[in-house]
């Protein structure tokens, strides 16, 4: 048994004795209250979101955020999380989202002649790659103006990617293995003067 | 806890306590521990409820959360606008904190005021930061050196030795370091820093003869007083079941109700202090019971306020009589004046590319703790600075984060979140200068949910904080372009007053009654039995994260308060 297996065993021995209850709350997943489980309901249903506009969010999640070795965005339910999200956040919260998510569809429209949900990944990755970096858009007998795209992107991208490292999918992406305890915090163990190469 | 307290009488109020301590946070905590070890009879009032260690979430993935506490999401927010800017008010654990529009404080319109409080057996402990400083003679004496304000009545040699109880009692990870700005105390090991933090350690010794340490904390890293060590889970502000860090209810608050001398009453909401005004003494206090809403009151032969700085205040300016007119200790005019609260927003942060080391693993262990730049502004005449009085120390930490912000989308964009970023950052929390202006009084017309007038707070922070912080933010970006960072970005605004949740003075500590509202052992100057044990007696603030401070300097009034009974003064 390594050190951090004994901490997490003395831990469970702590919980058990601090708690009434015979398992040790929240310590190991799943336990407790649980929002994720309403989530993974397979008869969910968008609560905010129309079935058109879920259907371009789950979509545009996944190109953003693909199944590569590791689930993507559309396994770790972006678009549930993002619906139940939106239906109670302000009205202009809830608009400038909409509408970030609607240009993505009206700009397959206008380039693909298909909204972006019906787009092959080919297609999808390409009109991302227009948007996603800043760029300027050169009109002939004005002066360069920021392409608008570059903005509905980063902010779809921003909630894609909070949704999506904030649940279980993307936690394990980021390295949680279902434990909470943690262990040592070793820190540096170099020498002292080791680091003069970083200066 | 309630079992130890089965000696006293059923009805807690048929009783004449030695004391009534009002609060159960760090001084009240320690207020009721250190008297009813010494044979007090004590009642201890908490304006809000038991707490349990099931309550804790410290390990509760945030996905279990229904909207995983995202910003704007909730009904609760609705009822702490003020609470939610605190980062520790979250989706875990909002119920800990005041519900804002129960609790109600008004402000001058151009001059804000973040009041964030816990109402719950063990306040603010429950979610402190945990940083624990000595303020040294440079701190207590500041007045003597650069001409501002009042020295304190005490000396770093009169609080050194309440210090060290305080120290080994509660645990206070460190390192010591030999910096007369900074005095080192009787610490547990410290924890580790990380390779930048060693390396920006190294780069400021060795360019700006400047000391960067481990970041004091009152997380035990060894088994201490029945206590586990940390278990680096990091989120220290849900509770911890391991009861690592140091919170009231689960040791000095347990502590006391062990004596069997000390009766605890929750949902105890004081208003006043009961006069008599044939003796001048207080004869107890009368509260609110927050489940009933009935008013009751509980006799004692000395009230002890605890409550935090402004609530004891607030209780003191409740407690007005014909004879206290603008409220109990109040003949010197200064009740409420003189309010300060750590000066804090500017900084700089930036990447050291030089380091490669990936961010540790989500489940991997991560330090609820930073470094810490001792103050190096002002503190003899070699660093005097021209543009401003005192001093400042950085808050920081340097290590590898996940890098959400990353450019790009797709299996690259994955990969470079999970490569992260190597960052560096420093804030710094520089001294409020206690200046007259800055006070508090009771709001002519507003009262809270139990019919208690609430405080009118005004403040702001002055050009000196400005020119600190001015001055900070440069000091920080030199550090760091020094150590090798890039892409440094500076901070250079001062943060609404209240944020740094170091409420201090409103009731001063001074040897001249004329000039301050208590003696150096809190004790009114005007009713000899009734006392302000928390950040209230504060003369100055010193840039040192006070609540170790306050503990020492309750320790110390206890321990005279109970060499007084023992000599039947009281």
């Amino acid at each position: 048994m390594n050190r951090r297996e004994l901490i997490r065993n003395s831990l469970l021995t702590i919980g058990a004795a601090a708690t009434l209850h015979p398992s040790v709350e929240a310590l190991v997943f799943p336990a407790g209250d649980n929002a994720w489980l309403e989530l993974s309901r397979p008869d969910w249903k968008p609560v905010f979101l129309s079935a058109q506009q879920n259907e371009l969010l789950i979509s545009l999640s996944e190109a953003l955020i693909p199944a590569t070795d590791t689930p993507g965005a559309k396994a770790a339910f972006v678009n549930r999380f993002l619906d139940l999200l939106l239906s109670v956040l302000p009205s202009g919260a809830q608009q400038e989202f909409l509408s970030s998510l609607q240009w993505f569809d009206a700009g397959a429209q206008q380039r693909y002649k298909a909204g972006f949900a019906s787009l092959s990944s080919e297609e999808a990755n390409d009109f991302l790659s227009l948007v996603a970096w800043p760029h300027t858009e050169y009109r002939w007998g004005e002066r360069d103006a920021e392409f608008d795209g570059h903005a509905h992107f980063e902010k779809v991208k921003s909630w894609v990617a909070a949704a999506y490292y904030s649940s279980p999918i993307g936690l394990q992406e980021l390295g949680w293995d279902g434990w909470a305890a943690r262990g040592i915090f070793e820190g540096c163990e170099h020498q002292p003067g080791e680091h003069q190469d970083a200066q | 806890m309630r079992g130890a307290a089965q000696a006293m009488p059923d009805d807690p109020l048929t009783s004449n306590y030695d004391a009534i301590v009002v609060g159960s946070g760090a001084t009240g905590g320690w207020a009721a521990k250190r008297l009813s070890e010494a044979g007090l009879n004590v009642a201890l009032l908490e304006a809000g409820r038991e707490v349990t260690s099931r309550e804790f979430t410290e390990h509760k993935p945030q996905f279990q959360l229904k909207y995983r506490s995202f910003s704007g999401a909730g009904e609760w927010r609705k009822t702490r606008p003020i609470q939610t800017q605190c980062y520790a008010c979250t989706e875990y654990n909002y119920d800990w904190f005041v519900n804002d529009l129960e609790n109600p404080y008004s402000t001058p319109a151009d001059k804000p005021f973040s009041w964030q409080r816990l109402r719950i057996l063990g306040g603010r402990t429950l979610c402190w930061g945990r940083q624990s400083y000595r303020l040294s003679d440079l701190d207590l004496k500041a007045a003597s050196f650069d001409g501002y304000g009042q020295d304190w009545p005490i000396s770093y040699q009169d609080l050194a030795p309440f210090y060290d109880i305080v120290e080994d009692y509660v645990g206070i990870s460190g390192a010591s370091e030999g910096n007369p700005a900074l005095p080192d105390g009787r610490f547990l090991p410290p924890m580790k820093m990380t390779c930048g933090e060693v390396h920006f350690r190294e780069s400021m010794s060795k360019n700006f003869r400047r000391t960067v340490t481990i970041g004091r904390s009152a997380i035990i890293t060894q088994d201490h007083n029945g206590r586990s060590a940390c278990h680096y889970c990091g989120t220290c502000e849900r509770g911890c079941t391991s009861y690592s860090y140091f919170s009231s209810p689960f040791t000095t608050v347990k502590d006391a109700l062990n004596t069997g001398k000390c009766r605890l009453l929750t949902n105890a909401i004081v208003a006043q202090v009961e006069m008599d005004a044939a003796t001048n003494r207080a004869t107890g206090v009368t509260f609110v019971d927050g489940a009933t809403r009935q008013t009751k009151t509980i006799r004692g032969k000395v009230v002890i306020l605890c409550a935090q700085a402004l609530e004891s205040t607030r209780i003191l300016m409740n407690s007005a009589t014909g004879t206290h007119a603008g409220g109990l200790g109040n003949s010197s005019g200064l009740l409420g004046r003189g309010l300060m609260d750590h000066s804090t927003g500017a900084g700089a942060s930036g990447e050291l590319p030089q380091f490669q080391d990936a961010p540790d693993p989500y489940s991997g262990p991560h330090r609820a703790n930073g470094i810490y730049v001792i103050r190096y502004r002002n503190t003899s005449k070699a660093t005097k600075h021209p543009g401003f009085l005192r001093g400042y120390g950085f808050q920081g930490s340097a290590g590898a984060v996940f890098n959400q912000g990353a450019a790009g989308f797709g299996a690259a964009y994955k990969q470079a979140v999970k490569t992260g970023t190597y960052r560096i950052s420093l804030g710094a929390f520089g001294e409020s200068l206690a200046r007259n202006e800055n006070f508090v009084s009771i709001d002519p017309k507003l009262k809270d949910k139990w019919g208690i007038p609430a405080l009118h707070i005004s403040m702001t922070h002055g050009e000196n904080e400005r020119a600190l912080h001015e001055d900070a933010a440069e000091s920080a970006a030199e550090m760091l372009e020094a150590a090798g960072a890039k892409n440094i970005e500076l901070r250079s605004t001062v943060a609404e007053p209240g944020m740094a949740i170091h409420e201090l003075g409103t009731a001063r500590m001074g040897l001249d009654r004329s000039s301050s509202v208590t003696d150096s052992y809190c004790q009114l100057h005007d009713v000899e039995n009734v006392f302000a044990m928390d950040g209230a007696c504060f003369v100055s603030s010193g840039c040192q994260n006070p609540t170790l401070t306050m503990m020492a300097i309750t320790v110390r009034a206890c321990d005279r308060l109970v060499d007084r009974f023992k000599k039947h003064e009281i």
